[in-house]
């Protein structure tokens, strides 16, 4: 594994928690290369009001390869998330990755991508179609059915 | 096809010429008849199916065009176009038709067998042992390029699994001189392609070897808790290192973090547009994509300096 | 007495074979076993998510039959599955006539969609099993691959259809 994250972890440790808003921290200390971390809704936004777990995976060639990150199934309605696997579509976390950006800057990408979906890279075909459709009333409406669907159940 | 053939007359065995010019004819069958089984599964599943099962689908097309035709003992397309058809191992009767059978169900689900079998050494990998998914991949590589210069230089197989169920291809038709001439001529051409082929491979393999044999003698050198190594590796280069407080005084505090390893700069490197690294880190990154991880300017490995005192 | 070489190659060969077709078929039975084991799974899942689901398309007509039908029950149930697409020009009817009687933790399944498009992107999402129109109330009818999202349309042509499907 790589000496980074170790070194990651040790930064986000002394920062203290005010420093980390998403409460990044590894699924098992022991094991570095699982980490989670809660997204809160932005405000303005379908997803105000709720929080959402993300899965972090850090690949061994880490920092060379970025970091891969995933909701749970089915509880992420956005553009760029599949929403039956939770695969995020971020060019941060493919080609745009360089590593100069941690494990954090990863996770506030996708914290980003929440409040600015990019409908140019659609995972979710019909969502990104009504966001392109300019349709915002039917769009928010959607994402908000599904958060509260999903929370019934 | 099915023609019968007394059992002490054998056909001439097809040259390589013949065999690459049917495979290439019915690779571009194949490759129509995709297409038009993509759009009935359009039509019928929709475009999402049809994106997503890309390669099942070309396989299952593959596979029923082998079945209608070498299963039944009819020729495809491409071996009628040069007219050579199927003969056994002694060259002296047809193959049995469940080698044929053999041969097509094993074209059709080898595919799915390696991928499983990589994917799961794949997974021993992850969990700690020798990087067995590289060697694997090597050695499969190493046979099918073997496999490949034996059919340029032989002209006999060009399938590996046509190789291992014994269906060899001869001519279909009796060959006058001036034809066997020119085919002579043409199995030359592939032989010297086939010693390419074997040249190719050899310095391919002969690295691999030394690096196997290296990894196994090398031990590694010991990092400590602090990721720090405690025990010298062997350099000839002493290492520059920002740890020191006297070394590099003008370069301060924060900066003298590498913003890569996160730890205070070995040997400290720029790129042309100034950022500086550890070597090793940048060095890395470079070959990944020649730029530099900061700015993204272009920056080749060859571009990178290192600083010194 | 050995057999003759010919017999011995041949019984040679057969075995061969025979091994060969024993392993193709346990490679066979293994990826088909792999295969449908995952195929099974997530039937099950969808299965589950689409059971009994209805969604309504909101237009003029299914405003009118509010008195009879009563939609803000089937909204305030726990027990259905329904979700209802406000057709642009019906917002302000169906937030008046209907919404205000629904309970503040369902209405998140009345969805208000601005164009007509939207609709049916949202039909697409929701890939609900039952899907319930009006298509002369909806400009251009039903497009063509709606029917790959829902399992069956029930296209309303009178008030009557209405009261059918959802009897009082």
């Amino acid at each position: 594994m790589s000496q980074r994250v170790l070194r990651e972890y040790r930064r986000l440790v002394a920062a203290g928690g005010a420093a980390n808003e998403s409460n990044l921290h590894p699924t098992d200390p022991a094991d570095l290369t699982h980490w989670e971390a809660t997204l809160e809704g932005p405000q303005g936004t379908p997803y105000e009001g709720h929080s959402f777990p993300l899965r972090v995976t850090v690949p061994d060639k880490y920092p060379t390869l970025p970091p891969s990150v995933c909701f749970p199934k089915r509880t992420m309605p956005h553009p760029n998330v599949k929403w039956d696997t939770g695969e995020v579509c971020l060019d941060t976390l493919a080609g745009g990755w360089t590593p100069v950006m941690d494990l954090q800057y990863a996770v506030m990408a996708v914290r980003r991508l929440l409040a600015e979906p990019n409908p140019e890279s659609p995972l979710n075909l019909e969502l990104a179609a009504l966001s392109r459709l300019g349709d915002h009333k039917a769009y928010d409406g959607i994402i908000k059915y599904r958060l509260a669907h999903s929370s019934i159940k | 096809m099915e023609c019968s053939m007394t059992g002490t007359h054998a056909l001439p065995f097809a040259d390589a010429a013949s065999i690459v010019q049917s495979r290439q004819k019915d690779e571009q069958i194949e490759d129509i008849l995709i297409k038009k089984f993509t759009n009935v599964l359009q039509a019928l599943k929709g475009q999402l199916f049809t994106n997503m099962h890309p390669t099942g689908i070309a396989r299952a097309t593959k596979f029923i065009y082998l079945l209608i035709t070498t299963l039944r003992g009819v020729s495809t397309l491409g071996e009628e176009y040069v007219d050579i058809l199927y003969v056994n191992r002694s060259g002296r009767g047809l193959p049995k038709r469940y080698s044929r059978l053999l041969f097509i169900l094993s074209t059709f689900l080898g595919p799915y067998a390696l991928a499983k079998l990589t994917k799961r050494l794949r997974k021993g990998d992850d969990e700690g042992n020798m990087n067995l998914t590289s060697v694997f991949d090597g050695m499969i590589d190493f046979l099918l390029q073997f496999h490949l210069m034996t059919f340029y230089v032989k002209g006999s197989y060009y399938n590996v699994f046509k190789r291992i169920f014994g269906l060899r291809y001869a001519i279909g038709h009796k060959v006058d001189s001036a034809e066997g001439k020119m085919r002579e001529q043409n199995a030359h051409t592939y032989k010297i392609l086939g010693y390419v082929v074997l040249i190719q491979s050899v310095s391919k393999g002969i690295p691999i070897i030394k690096e196997l044999l290296k990894t196994r003698h090398k031990s590694e050198p010991q990092i400590n808790e602090n990721g720090v190594l405690t025990e010298k590796p062997q350099t000839t280069i002493s290492k520059i290192s920002l740890r020191d407080p006297e070394v590099m005084p003008f370069i301060s505090g924060p900066s003298r973090d590498c913003t890569l390893c996160l730890l205070p700069m070995t040997n400290p490197s720029c790129a042309p547009c100034g950022h500086t690294y550890c070597w090793d880190c940048l060095f890395k990154w470079c070959n990944e994509r020649p730029e530099c991880p900061l700015c993204r300017q272009t920056c080749a490995p060859q571009q990178i300096l290192m600083l010194r005192q | 007495m050995a057999p003759p070489r010919s017999q011995r190659k041949r019984a040679l060969n057969c075995t061969g074979a025979l091994v060969a077709a024993v392993g193709l078929g346990v490679t066979c039975w293994y990826l088909w076993k792999n295969y449908t084991g995952e195929a099974e799974g997530e039937q099950r899942l969808s299965r589950e998510e689409a059971a009994e689901s209805k969604c309504v398309v909101v237009t003029p007509s299914v405003c009118d039959v509010q008195n009879m039908v009563h939609w803000e029950m089937l909204i305030n149930s726990d027990q259905e599955d329904i979700v209802f697409l406000v057709a642009p020009g019906c917002h302000d009817r169906f937030s008046s006539e209907v919404l205000s009687l629904v309970d503040e933790q369902f209405k998140y399944k009345a969805i208000n969609c601005e164009t007509v498009d939207g609709i049916w992107y949202c039909v697409k999402s929701l890939m609900k099993q039952q899907l319930y129109v009006i298509p002369s109330e909806v400009s251009n009818g039903i497009p063509n691959d709606i029917a790959r999202y829902v399992q069956d349309i029930g296209q309303w042509r009178t008030r009557e259809d209405i009261l059918v499907a959802f009897p009082v």
